[in-house]
């Protein structure tokens, strides 16, 4: 009888060494889930208002812009760094300087609170206005407010290959009638306007759109958006 | 930034210190912390701030705006139409009855189109308001960078700790 059982036991071992190595899988296969899930979308925190992330982010196309030295600028500039990209005009007396004002005291914050996030990121003001912003207008202009900030602007065709696949647009308007003047062409009227789009645009370093964020673009803002937009992602 | 405490006490003691307050004879109206701001070099176009405060019981309406070291100033008011940001051109700003309208980064500003010379950081700027049925009134505004704009106190003392 000792004998018999002891055969049974042997016989069941296997079995049982079988359920627990079954059970340890479905454990960790779980975990894996879990934690696949928590980098990915479903348990991502949600955007602060105001706030709208590209999921899974947005590859741009490839582009032809000349930046404020004259320079090429091309998608290549947006490699390796990522970059706050927001667009406007120079005769835009109000909203363009506040918003850049607001973008170089954010960047001075980082530079003291985080400035390795600092270090890899670069601010973009693209000019939707070529025909009066030449490179020496927009290096006035960009450089004003800092240094290191890029400025760029090019023909309206390069231009839509950046604003399209972003989901930013804007419009030559008349000033006193704010009718639209034909795309893309220079407005016959002398101080006509532009409507542009209000926001900013966070740019991967592997020239990916990732975020776009609605005004008001407040230093304060914009270093804490960004720093939870950056964390989800380094 | 209005709505927390420190930066109205900061205001306040600017306002104090070096801004002036222009009233109308009668007392009616008067303009408070007007200012102008800083506007790159070679810009075409700047912006002024103030605030307008009607002390009277009927309503009053700024009719045109001028000034003599610009060619044109107009009153404007930035909003936003379908995610865009958009500039509109104000023919006339009314002010409630003992109330006032403020002329801020992001919402109305004075227009100030083309320098007739260049200005710089610390200038003053003359900026005469005609409103409905008065004489004009006359402010001058300083040039200066807006509050986002000024560096930190303490920010390289910081810097150098970090470092």
């Amino acid at each position: 009888m000792p004998h018999v059982k002891l055969a049974t036991a042997q016989r069941r071992r296997p079995h049982l060494n079988r359920f627990v190595w079954l059970g340890l899988g479905l454990i960790a296969a779980a975990l894996a889930a879990a934690y696949w899930f928590y980098r990915h979308e479903s348990v991502r925190p949600p955007d602060p208002p105001g706030v709208q992330s590209v999921i899974p982010p947005e590859k741009l196309p490839t582009f032809s812009l000349v930046d404020q030295h004259g320079r090429a600028f091309t998608r290549t500039q947006l490699l390796g760094k990522w970059t706050i990209m927001f667009f406007g005009y120079t005769h835009c007396p109000d909203f363009c300087p506040t918003t850049l004002a607001g973008l170089n005291s954010a960047y001075h914050r980082l530079e003291r609170q985080a400035p390795k996030l600092a270090a890899s990121t670069q601010v973009l003001f693209v000019s939707v206005d070529p025909f009066r912003d030449t490179p020496p207008i927009l290096r006035d202009f960009v450089s004003h407010f800092n240094k290191d900030f890029l400025g760029a602007t090019g023909p309206a065709a390069q231009l839509h290959r950046l604003t399209d696949p972003l989901g930013a647009s804007y419009d030559y308007t008349d000033a006193d009638s704010h009718d639209l003047f034909p795309d893309d062409k220079r407005p016959t009227q002398k101080d006509y306007v532009v409507d542009h789009s209000s926001g900013l645009y966070i740019v991967d370093d592997k020239a990916r759109l990732v975020t776009w964020v609605l005004p008001p673009h407040t230093a304060h803002r914009i270093v804490s958006v960004y720093e939870h937009i950056r964390s989800q992602y380094d | 930034m209005t709505n927390r405490g420190w930066p109205k006490v900061l205001g306040l003691l600017a306002g104090i210190m070096f801004i002036q307050s222009v009233a109308w004879a009668d007392g009616s109206i008067s303009i408070e912390n007007p200012w102008v701001r800083d506007a790159p070099p070679h810009a075409e176009m700047s912006a002024g701030y103030l605030t307008i405060l009607n002390h009277s019981g009927k309503t009053q309406t700024l009719t045109s705006v001028s000034s003599p070291q610009f060619q044109k100033v107009e009153a404007h008011k930035t909003v936003m139409v379908n995610g865009q940001v958009r500039m509109l051109r104000e023919d006339k700003v009314t002010v409630p009855a003992h109330g006032s309208v403020e002329f801020k980064p992001g919402g109305y500003h004075l227009m100030l189109i083309h320098p007739l010379h260049e200005l710089k950081l610390g200038d003053r700027v003359e900026i005469h308001l005609q409103f409905k049925g008065t004489q004009p009134l006359t402010v001058d505004a300083q040039i200066r960078e807006a509050a986002e704009e000024m560096p930190p106190h303490g920010m390289h003392k910081m810097h150098d700790m970090n470092m």
